[in-house]
This record gives structure tokens, C-alpha cells and sequence, in this order.
């Protein structure tokens, strides 16, 4: 039987789980999807250098990233486009995880499990000690150097009650 | 299309999940070869030669679809013994005029009458020097041609045997475009030659179709036109245009820069591709529309759509007394394309310059030329959203960098008029499918920022007022004659709100037209050349039928067919596939139940099924015209390609092209290789802006070539937009791609010592760049003509102002164009590449001096016929 983390954490009649599944066979590595959750969330630019790393100049997930496409250069494998060369793309964010470690670790309670089985943090109750970040195995949660504290990626939680049938 | 219409790429995708097979042919892999099934490394600049190639496969191995090429297109019709070609002549045509470098299309005509083109250069003015202005002037865009002959029925060969039939002139013409030609020229090895041939012609017929996708990579060349015309030729062959799933699809990129032709900021147009009126040839009303419209097919209705046009314009006071106010129009003396008028602005013989959302001293060729044209002007009005490197040249380009020009030198008077977002006015979009889509105002525009519309209403409105000494002169008042033409516009939009915002709703009404009621019409068959009804766009009439704004409709697709007509509206009436009478065969049935698009209903007497017909609706397919018939009458029931003079579509263009009724290979005007097909290096016709601010480089063979050895080409990421005032403003673009960058193959950085992160500097005789280096297995080094061609991936992006800032690529490009649209060749230039940052200030042009010096570069070169 497959583990209900919102069930665990306590609620009732809650709705259904949510989560992000990415299909990197149609991805085209347009970047769509880091602007939108910026604007969205009103997440700050956190880096203006080139990277060297193909096209991603995101490098990674962080306090002030919560999309982070990945652009990996390889020789070709059987079946792909021609000339020996193949381009991957992969969007990566918080996977908001069953066995969630910056959840486990928080000494505050800041992280909290959400009633659609997301992990989110509360600003107001996040006090900066930075134990989520090492604990996070995906290197998705850090501190923000603005105001010291942990933030991530909140599935839009201020989204999903929009959702139809939520 | 990956990288430059992302949205638009999620249909290819969904296609590929169907089943259908992607092949990107670039000289770059890009993010859409990294989901194409095949891509096609090419060299910059030899498309022709690709395409050629898969022509001469299709004729070679009879691949074509021989019904459709023998009904629908002109593969039977004969030439005259006039005509010789590329084969007879090593590369030109019969009838070029080398002293004045034009082609007299006498020598192309069809045996059994003159042919007019539907698009293009008309050619029915008089010979000799006020033809030669006719010609400079150009007019590739516009439709209509000059008055055909009554011939509309040219001598044909049916069985395509007759060595003077066009079918024929094909196969001789490209005979020599053969796979070793492809690998020699393109670089592209014969398998991958092989496996395009294959999946082309193996998914083209009755059953299947293939569709091209292009944009400027396709038309950013000397011979640019021809490209399509190469594309054209292979897609009528295989019987791919008018079929769903077929076409050669021209990728519109701005947003409704479509529209902006079909309702034109081009200088050679007037709305509805209706060609602007000549000095020479289009005295008056009679005469411009003898010249410009055709005895056969729907453009024999052109008088309608111009006085209706003028009527539009200027209302009651355009009178068949008066020509209906066409002598109102300004008239055209030449060329005054955007590269003429920046020489005109350096010359001191244009004082003003308007700029609505263009931003030329970044996004046009030769960024030094239009900095010196802006720099010479006496007043310059910039509208944008935010402040581009064309509004502030004069403090911070790289001219004054280099000292040439010191800012309390520069005249120009510059205003700055912030512009409104699309989402901060009423409007409508028209996209590659010539769909209007309509948009609404979602918030007020903030501080002072205005629409264009609201600039273009209140600035006309206040001169308005000034002339007419302090009110609208009404018609006849005593107001100098000269200023009639702007005081008898029918001005009289309703504003509202508190920026008295002019609406757009009633623009849509007076383009969409209107009878002599003023009920608003419903298509463009109902328009009258005798001033009963009004209409600002006759392609565009129907957008409001009914009163509706038809482009503001959005029935989900769930709700529809496939084709999904009531979602926007397409131009002309709302057909979305044109030339569709070819989707069925001659007898009016559908090639293929699985490419069924419209068809003939024998019970109900027309055409019908999942489209809107683009044919006359009532026309069977056994209708053949009398010898005597005219206009829309001549159209017979297997001529799908209405517009068309002989019904047909055109494998071989006898009229409307300026340099070649069949396209050749000709090289770039700069490039490190000769051309091995024939001995004409370049395009003959191509148009040379001749200024000491363009020098040109030797190419090919020529002594001093070799001092710019690699090719580099520009393009776009998906990060940027265009020049850049979208997208460098703004952080969240600007940290996705935060600085310029090249491209190159790690072949090339270890052959000029290129460090991956580190700096290059990239020369042209016109200028030298400098850009980070991203070295990448993605540009791919290739064989050609025996040696190893580099090329170099160059974005355009960037400029001196905004958060993310560099050099701007096309300072590197020339003023060499093509000759039927004067588009500038910024997809194959020859350049070098040096390790480590340019020069600065005046350093700079020292070392732009010692190239030119090195490459032997005097004001005559590149110049030759």
C-alpha cells in the first residue's frame, strides 16, 4: 500500500496528491517554465554570469531558483538525430518528496506538510538555521542571502485551490 | 522553430507523436535538432543547392505526383526559343543587361502570350529608363502585375516531352544539382542527402503530405526569394501546396509582422499587397490599374479594391470626379527601402525618422550605417517600451567609443514617446497562418506610455488642426491644396476613457468595409469599383461580417474539426489552407480519404467539406472558360492557383522575379568559396548599397578571400527577443542568457586558440566584435569543396543598453541585398576570429583598417557584376 502523506501528517477528507512529472521527450529547453515560476513567486534573479554549461546558465536549484533546466551535451546514441551528437533537456524542481528529509530535520516547524501532500515553508517561522539545506538530498532547499532564509518550491500552493475538482 | 517559436513547436511536437518525422536542416544543432528525427548539418548560404538537389532526385527517380504537376501546375506550358538558361549561359539567364544589371523578362515569356506575375515585378510600363526606375523601385511584395495579353491560355505540352515545355527547362536546369554537387557544395554527406530524398518523396502523393518550414535563414540571403521560389518548385512537384499537412510555411516570427504587410509598413505596398502607386506608369486611377491588375482571376477585380481602399480613406471627399482622391497617394521615384533611406539620412536628404518598436542600430544590417543615419537627422521620434540603443546612440554607441562621432556634435533632436505593452491596449494579432486574433486591453497603460494607435490618431488629429487653421477644415474650405489630402481623411474615430484612447473596434470596422449604407460587408467579392463601398484591407474584408468581430472568436478546438474555423479568422474569408482546390483532384474528388480537405457536391452545385474553398464557390470542376472570358470567369475548374495568371502553379516563373525565372546557386556576396556550378560567382541582380560606410570584401578565388576564412552566421536564443529591448531589460531573461557569447567547433577554437569561457574577437571589413566563446560539438565542422569550413554561431541580441549588454552582431553585416525585397544577407557573411578582446576606441577602426588593408579592399570591391 502506497504511503499517504497527508493522511500521516494528519488530515482528513483532504484532496488528492499533487505533484510535478516532467516528460523530457518533448522538451525543448525553452526556459518557460523557470521565468513563469519567478514571476509567479516573485523570486529574485540570483545570477547574471555565463556558465559555459551548454545553455544553462541556471546551474542549479537554490533559494532563488526553483526551476532549473539542465542542458547536457553527449555523443549520440543509436537512434538519434544523425552526425554522433544528441542534446538532452530536463526540467528539475523540488520533488516534494513521501520521505521528505528538510521536513524530517526542521527544529522549527516552518516545513510543514501541506493537505495536498506538498512540503512547503513558512517565512514567518523559518528561523535561518540552514539544517534543511544538507539534509535536502537533491541539493533543492538553501538560504536566500537577503533575508538569511530557507525558501523552495511550493507546488503553488497559492495555485492549486484554483485547480478544477480541488 | 524550437528556439525561436517555442510555443508554436509544441503542434510539431504533437505531430511527432503522431507518427510524422522531423528533419532540421541548419547549419547549428539547435534545441530543435535535439528532438528532430534527423538533423542535416549544412553550410550557410547553400540551400539551393540542397533543395536543387532534391529536385533533381524527384525528376531524376519520377517521384513527382503527376497528376497535380500536370493539371495544377505550368510543367506543360511551353517557352518561346527566346528563353536560354543557366546550362546555355553558365549561370544567367537570356535578357540580362549587364550595364544596368536587369533582366528584361521578354526573353522568359511562355509561346502563346505574355504572362504577368501574381507577385512581384510588374513589367507592362514602357521600356528604357523610366522601365529601369519602375524596376528599381522594386515592388517585390506587392501582387498584381501589369495587364496581360487576353492570352490566358499559353501553348502546353501534356505529355511533358517537348524539350521547350517547362518540365523540361527543369530537368536541364538542375540536372547538375547531383549528390556529389550537394556534398561538394553543402557539405552534407550522401547518406544524409539520401535519407531527406527518401523520407521527402516517400510521404508526399495522394496520401501523405510534407511540409517545409522556414524564416530567415531562408530569406536573409542576396538570394533569399529564390530559396522559396527553390522550395516552390519541389513542393508543386510533389503535390504538396493546398493539401492539409503540406506547404512551405513561412514562420512569421513578430508578433503580426505578418499583419504589418498585409496592412503594410513597407514603403513599396499599399493594404492587401496592392502595389503603391509608381511616379511613372500610374498617372491616374485607369492607368495604375491597367498596369498593375491581370485580365484573369480574382486580382481583375483590383480597381474594386483600390477605390475601395481610397474610400475608406477619404470618405466623402473621393469622388469619380476626383479618381476617388487617388492622386492623394504619394507616388514612388525608386527604392526607399530602409537601407536607401538610412544613405538618405547620411546624405542629409532625410531630416526625420519615426521608430514605432524597431530597433535598428541593433536588429538591421551594418549597425555603423544606421548610427551615422540617426546621427545626421534633425529630429528622430522613438516610440518603445523601454530606452533602446537607437534612442540613445548619440551618448553611449560605439561610435562614440571609438571617437568618431563626440555626442555635443550630434544634431539630432531625439524624443523618447513610451509605447504601451500589447496587453495594455485593444489590437489584433496575425500570425503565419494569416489569422487575425484579437486582443484585449488588460490593464491602462502607466505615466505616459500611449499605443501606437493612440500616437498615430491625436499626432494626425493635432496636425489636422494646425493646417486647418484651428479646426477641421470641412471638404472645400479654403485650406492650401497641398494639405487637402491630410485634411479630407476620414478622421473621425470614437475615443474613450481618460486617455482618450481611440477604438480599435472601429479601425477593425473600417478595414473589415462597408456598403453605401454603411452596413458592414461580409467578403471581398462584394466590392465595387464605383465608390459604393468602403474597405481599408480587401484581404482582410469579412474580419467583421455581421457587425462581428470575427477575430475575436475562441470556440475551443474540443468544439470543432481539426480545421477549427471558428477559432480567430483567417484571411480571405476565413479560408485556413489557400489553394485548396488542389487538394482534390480534377474531377473534384479528394486525392486520398486521409487528405480529404474540400471537395465538389455534383447535388448541391459547389464546393464544400472542412475548409472554406479558395475557389469560386459555385465553379465546377468541368468548367473550362470561353477563349473571350475575363476576370473571374477565365478561372477554370481545375485552376487552383487563383491569383495566378494562368490558373496554375508556377515551376517556372516567367514573370515577377527580378533576377531569374528559375533559381541558381549563386555564393554569398562574401564568401571563402568560388562557385563550382557556374562561372557567375554571385546573384547578377543582387542590390549593392554603394557607401564608403559598406566596404566590401573579396570572395571566392578572388586575391585577399582568404584573409576571412570562416563563415558566421546570426540567429536567434529563446531567451532574447529580436534586438533585445524585450528581453535585456528584464532579469529574468537576462540571467537565462547574460551575456553575448559565439559559437564555435573545437576544431576551429584550437585552430585559432579560442579558450571555452574565454573572449574572441570576430572582423569584418566592416567592423570587429568581441564575444565570450562557447566552444560546442553542436557546430559542427565540415567539408567542402575539398576543405574544412568553420562556421560561427553569432546571436544577435545584443546591445550597449540594459541589464545584460554587448556587442551587437550585425555591425559585422553588408549592405549587399536581395534584389526583389531588398533583405539584407546576414545568414552567410565571411568573416575572421581572434583569441582575446577588440581594440577600443580609436584602435579599433586601426585594426578594421589593417584587414582591409591585408584583403586588398578598395571601393570597388565585391562590387562586379
Amino acid at each position: 500500500m502506497s504511503i499517504d502523506p497527508a493522511a500521516r501528517a494528519g488530515y482528513r477528507d483532504h484532496p488528492a496528491r499533487v505533484g510535478f512529472f516532467t516528460d523530457t521527450s518533448v522538451c525543448i529547453g525553452c526556459k518557460a517554465c523557470e521565468v513563469a515560476c519567478k514571476e509567479w513567486n516573485a523570486v529574485p534573479e540570483d545570477g547574471l554570469s555565463l556558465s559555459g554549461m551548454s545553455y544553462d546558465n541556471t546551474v542549479g536549484l537554490g533559494a532563488s531558483t526553483w526551476r532549473h533546466v539542465a542542458f547536457i551535451e553527449q555523443p549520440a546514441h543509436p537512434g538519434d538525430a544523425a552526425e554522433g551528437l544528441r542534446w538532452l533537456m530536463s526540467s528539475d524542481v523540488c520533488k516534494h518528496c513521501t520521505e521528505a528529509a528538510c521536513l524530517d530535520v526542521c527544529p522549527t516547524g516552518a516545513l510543514f506538510r501541506t493537505e495536498f501532500g506538498t512540503v512547503v515553508v513558512q517565512d514567518d517561522v523559518c528561523n535561518g538555521c540552514g539544517y534543511c539545506v544538507p539534509a535536502c538530498p537533491f541539493g533543492v532547499i538553501a538560504r536566500r542571502e537577503q533575508d538569511g532564509q530557507a525558501h523552495k518550491c511550493t507546488l503553488c500552493y497559492d495555485r492549486l485551490g484554483a485547480m478544477p475538482g480541488s | 522553430m524550437a528556439e525561436c517559436h517555442p510555443v508554436g513547436f509544441q503542434w510539431v511536437m504533437e505531430a511527432k507523436a503522431r507518427g510524422a518525422k522531423v528533419v532540421h536542416v541548419d547549419p547549428r544543432f539547435t534545441r530543435t535538432s535535439a528532438v528532430a528525427d534527423l538533423h542535416v548539418p549544412i553550410r550557410a548560404g547553400a540551400d539551393i543547392v540542397f533543395l536543387g538537389g532534391i529536385i533533381n532526385y524527384v525528376l531524376a527517380n519520377e517521384k513527382y505526383f503527376r497528376d497535380y504537376v500536370v493539371t495544377y501546375t505550368n510543367a506543360a506550358t511551353l517557352l518561346t526559343e527566346d528563353f536560354a538558361g543557366t546550362e546555355d549561359l553558365d549561370g544567367v539567364f537570356s535578357g540580362l543587361d549587364p550595364e544596368h544589371r536587369t533582366y528584361d523578362f521578354e526573353a522568359w515569356r511562355y509561346q502563346g502570350g505574355d504572362m504577368s506575375a501574381a507577385a512581384g515585378r510588374r513589367d507592362r510600363v514602357d521600356r528604357g529608363e523610366t522601365h529601369r526606375q519602375v524596376r528599381q523601385a522594386a515592388r517585390g511584395e506587392a501582387h498584381g502585375a501589369g495587364g496581360a495579353a487576353a492570352h490566358h491560355d499559353p501553348d502546353r505540352d501534356e505529355t511533358l516531352t517537348s524539350p521547350r515545355c517547362v518540365f523540361q527547362v527543369l530537368k536541364r536546369h538542375f540536372a547538375r544539382y547531383t549528390p556529389e554537387m550537394v556534398e561538394q557544395v553543402c557539405g552534407v554527406p550522401p547518406d544524409a542527402f539520401a535519407r531527406v530524398c527518401e523520407l521527402v518523396t516517400e510521404n508526399s502523393g495522394p496520401d501523405r503530405t510534407t511540409a517545409f518550414v522556414y524564416s530567415v535563414g531562408w530569406t536573409q540571403h542576396t538570394v533569399g526569394v529564390q530559396y522559396i521560389r527553390t522550395a516552390a518548385i519541389l513542393q508543386l512537384l510533389l503535390g504538396n501546396i493546398g493539401r492539409p499537412g503540406g506547404g512551405i510555411l513561412a514562420l512569421r516570427g513578430h508578433a503580426s509582422i505578418q499583419g504589418s504587410t498585409d496592412i503594410p509598413t513597407l514603403f513599396d505596398l499599399l493594404p492587401g499587397y496592392l502595389p503603391m502607386p509608381h511616379v511613372h506608369g500610374n498617372e491616374d486611377l485607369a492607368t495604375y490599374v491597367h498596369a498593375e491588375s491581370m485580365d484573369k482571376g480574382f486580382w481583375a477585380n483590383m480597381g474594386s479594391y483600390m477605390v475601395s481602399l481610397l474610400k475608406a480613406w477619404w470618405g466623402e471627399a473621393a469622388t469619380p470626379a476626383n479618381d476617388f482622391c487617388f492622386d492623394y497617394l504619394p507616388r514612388l521615384t525608386g527604392s526607399h527601402s530602409t537601407y536607401e533611406t538610412v544613405v538618405a539620412q547620411i546624405n542629409g536628404d532625410c531630416q526625420g525618422y519615426f521608430l514605432f518598436g524597431e530597433n535598428p542600430a541593433v536588429g538591421s544590417a551594418n549597425g555603423r550605417m544606421q548610427r551615422f543615419g540617426l546621427a545626421n537627422l534633425d529630429w528622430l521620434v522613438v516610440r518603445d517600451l523601454v530606452m533602446i540603443e537607437s534612442a540613445t546612440f548619440w551618448q553611449n554607441g560605439p561610435e562614440i567609443e571609438t571617437g568618431e562621432m563626440r555626442t555635443e556634435d550630434i544634431g539630432t533632436e531625439v524624443f523618447f514617446m513610451p509605447a504601451a505593452a500589447h496587453t495594455e491596449k485593444d489590437g489584433s494579432f496575425t500570425n503565419t497562418q494569416r489569422m487575425l486574433q484579437w486582443h484585449h486591453t488588460a490593464v491602462e497603460p502607466a505615466g505616459d506610455a500611449r499605443s501606437d494607435l493612440w500616437f498615430a490618431y491625436h499626432l494626425g488629429r493635432r496636425i489636422r488642426e494646425k493646417l486647418a487653421l484651428g479646426g477641421v477644415a470641412p471638404a472645400g474650405a479654403a485650406a492650401d491644396e497641398m494639405d487637402r489630402p491630410v485634411l479630407d481623411l476620414t478622421w473621425d474615430y470614437p475615443v474613450a476613457g481618460p486617455q482618450a484612447e481611440p477604438s480599435a473596434e472601429a479601425v477593425l470596422a473600417e478595414i473589415n468595409g462597408t456598403d453605401a449604407s454603411g452596413q458592414p460587408l461580409s467578403g471581398f467579392t462584394q466590392l465595387k469599383d464605383d465608390g459604393s463601398t468602403a474597405c481599408g484591407c480587401w484581404i482582410y474584408c469579412g474580419v467583421r461580417a455581421g457587425g462581428v468581430n470575427q477575430a475575436a472568436r475562441r470556440k475551443p478546438g474540443r468544439e470543432q474539426s481539426w480545421v477549427a474555423p471558428e477559432w480567430g479568422w483567417a484571411w480571405p474569408a476565413n479560408r485556413r489552407i489557400l489553394y485548396n482546390r488542389a487538394s482534390a483532384d480534377p474531377d473534384g474528388k479528394p486525392w486520398s480519404d486521409r487528405k480529404a480537405l474540400v471537395w465538389w457536391d455534383e447535388d448541391a452545385g459547389k464546393w464544400t467539406g472542412h475548409d472554406v474553398a479558395d475557389f469560386v464557390a459555385d465553379r465546377p470542376p468541368s468548367y473550362r472558360p470561353d477563349a473571350d472570358a475575363t476576370g473571374v470567369d477565365a478561372i477554370s475548374g481545375v485552376d487552383p492557383f487563383i491569383l495566378q495568371a494562368d490558373g496554375k502553379g508556377w515551376l517556372f516563373a516567367p514573370a515577377g522575379l527580378v533576377d531569374g525565372p528559375l533559381p541558381a546557386h549563386y555564393e554569398p556576396q562574401e564568401s571563402p568559396f568560388a562557385n563550382p556550378l557556374y562561372g557567375q560567382q554571385r546573384n547578377p541582380l543582387r542590390e549593392i548599397i554603394r557607401h564608403r560606410q559598406d566596404p566590401l570584401q573579396p570572395a571566392g578565388d578572388e586575391p585577399g578571400a582568404q584573409v576571412f576564412p570562416y563563415v558566421a552566421t546570426t540567429y536567434r536564443l529563446t531567451e532574447h527577443h529580436t534586438a533585445g529591448g524585450m528581453s535585456r531589460m528584464l532579469p529574468y531573461l537576462s540571467e537565462l542568457q547574460p551575456e553575448f557569447f559565439c559559437e564555435v567547433s573545437p576544431e576551429l577554437a584550437a585552430e585559432r586558440n579560442l579558450s571555452h569561457l574565454g573572449w574572441a574577437t570576430i572582423v569584418t571589413a566592416r567592423t570587429a566584435i568581441e564575444a565570450r566563446v562557447l566552444v560546442t560539438e553542436r557546430m559542427r565542422t565540415t567539408e567542402v569543396q575539398g576543405r574544412r569550413l568553420h562556421q560561427i554561431g553569432l546571436p544577435y541580441h545584443w546591445g550597449t543598453n540594459g541589464i545584460s549588454t554587448g556587442d551587437s552582431a550585425n555591425d559585422l553585416a553588408h549592405l549587399a541585398l536581395d534584389p526583389n525585397v531588398h533583405i539584407q544577407e546576414v545568414k552567410a557573411l565571411a568573416c575572421d576570429i581572434r583569441p582575446g578582446r577588440r581594440p577600443r576606441g580609436p584602435a579599433l577602426r586601426q585594426f578594421v583598417q589593417e584587414y582591409a588593408e591585408r584583403a586588398g579592399i578598395t571601393d570597388d570591391t565585391g562590387t562586379e557584376l
